[in-house]
């Protein structure tokens, strides 16, 4: 089992072998680390995305699909952000693994550190409002995510009396609206519409029914970004005309 | 080999002496040489040439990346580490089922020190140990091998293997 050392060496300088340079695994392992961070931050901000769309989940609808309240909740799981919050977890998890000392902790103990930062840096965006409006942003420059967004499957079922979209405008005291799927409706009520201070370009709910093939009759508005109510005062909701944006922490302009 | 006095030195401060004059890893290569080989020996029933290959390519590795060493760990576990990798690599290349290769003495000082620990008091034979660490899973036989063999703790295991040190408690528990 004897091995000539000689032989090894004179290999390593006859391939002419020469260390990596320092600065080379400086930079790979601060790669790993910006990925790691970066990773990081984005799955807070999708964690930000999910607590909006969990907390303004319309609880009051559920009788409309089924009776049970869990059936509704499965229906309205925001899926495409759970996954996309998996992904990055396992971005995280694959790049701190991979840094210089990543092996010494457990998967556990990564993970339960993962869900701590996510939680906090999630919740901070979504205080700041940051995960109303970068889901606002993504739904305006994405047209397929209205197919992969549940509340806009779920606010797109006319049959059910659910319908949602954009207004364009008002026309001989009915609203005209643009509904997810790129198609206009004439809204009318038995109230006057006119009492709710709708703006143009004004995404809303609509609680109702349909009464012709692009007609629907209004029973109750509400702002799209939530607050699971009609707007404070909406006419639909018996109260008066002040303060309708005031349900949604800012949010409710659009 | 070029001469250079290194008997008096750590592998720390060679490694760093080899930064500023690369003949220094000669002294490294002739500290490790004869340890790897037999490590790399008995992870698997290799043939005397297939190991001085793995261990010439690990030389090379741990020359290659040499900058990619630091104080955080230490310069053995480091090696063993690139050794292990390399074996492993070898063995998955060429199809090789890793069993663990021992001589008769090391399956003796594993049995011993396994009855050492059996707290029921029950004896263990050399034969008994051989034929179960056989039948056992690689990781298990890595862990035996380093903790009863090479003589490691578990945190220098823990560096080798790149596994948690709790993992490595309970490899070594379970196997």
């Amino acid at each position: 089992m004897d091995i000539d050392a000689e032989k090894i060496w004179q290999k390593i300088k006859q391939a002419q072998i020469k260390p990596v340079a320092r600065e080379t695994f400086i930079w790979k392992r601060a790669l790993l680390w910006l990925l790691c961070v970066a990773s990081l931050i984005i799955s807070s901000l999708t964690t930000a995305i999910i607590i909006f769309l969990l907390r303004n989940i319309d609880w009051d609808i559920a009788n409309r699909f089924s009776s049970s309240k869990f059936l509704f909740a499965f229906l309205t799981v925001p899926y495409f952000w759970l996954v996309l919050l998996f992904i990055f977890a396992v971005t995280v998890y694959y790049n701190y693994r991979h840094t210089k000392y990543g092996y010494r902790l457990k998967i556990s103990v990564i993970i339960l550190i993962f869900l701590f930062l996510n939680l906090i840096f999630g919740g901070l965006a979504y205080e700041l409002d940051w995960g109303h409006k970068i889901e606002e942003v993504i739904s305006k420059k994405i047209s397929f995510y209205t197919h992969l967004d549940t509340q806009s499957q779920i606010w797109s079922r006319t049959e059910k009396g659910l319908l949602a979209g954009k207004v364009m405008g008002f026309e001989k005291g009915q609203v005209i609206l643009l509904d997810l799927q790129n198609k206009v409706w004439y809204l009318s009520s038995h109230s006057n519409l006119q009492l709710i201070n709708l703006q143009v370009g004004e995404k809303i709910k609509i609680i109702g029914s349909q009464t012709g093939d692009n007609e629907f009759l209004v029973q109750e508005m509400r702002p799209w970004c939530g607050c699971n109510r009609c707007f404070s005062g909406n006419a639909f909701c018996g109260l008066d005309t002040a303060n309708k944006n005031s349900c949604a922490g800012g949010g409710c302009e659009h | 080999m070029t001469p250079v006095n290194c008997l008096d030195k750590t592998d720390e401060e060679i490694v760093l002496l080899t930064h500023e004059e690369e003949e220094y890893f000669a002294c490294l290569i002739k500290r490790y040489e004869k340890r790897l080989l037999v490590y790399i020996k008995r992870l698997a029933d290799l043939k005397i040439d297939e190991a001085e290959d793995i261990l010439q390519e690990t030389f090379i590795k741990t020359f290659y990346n040499l900058n990619d060493f630091d104080a955080g760990l230490k310069f053995s576990a480091w090696i063993y580490r690139i050794a292990h990798n390399e074996t492993i690599n070898f063995l998955r290349r060429n199809k090789i089922r890793a069993t663990v290769f021992l001589t008769d003495e090391e399956w003796q000082k594993i049995a011993v020190d396994v009855d050492i620990k059996e707290k029921a008091g029950q004896k263990i034979d050399a034969e008994k140990i051989r034929n179960l660490l056989d039948k056992m899973e690689q990781k298990y036989q890595d862990v035996l091998v380093l903790k009863f063999l090479e003589g490691y703790d578990y945190k220098e295991i823990s560096d080798i293997l790149q596994k948690p040190m709790g993992t490595i408690a309970t490899l070594i528990g379970r196997a």
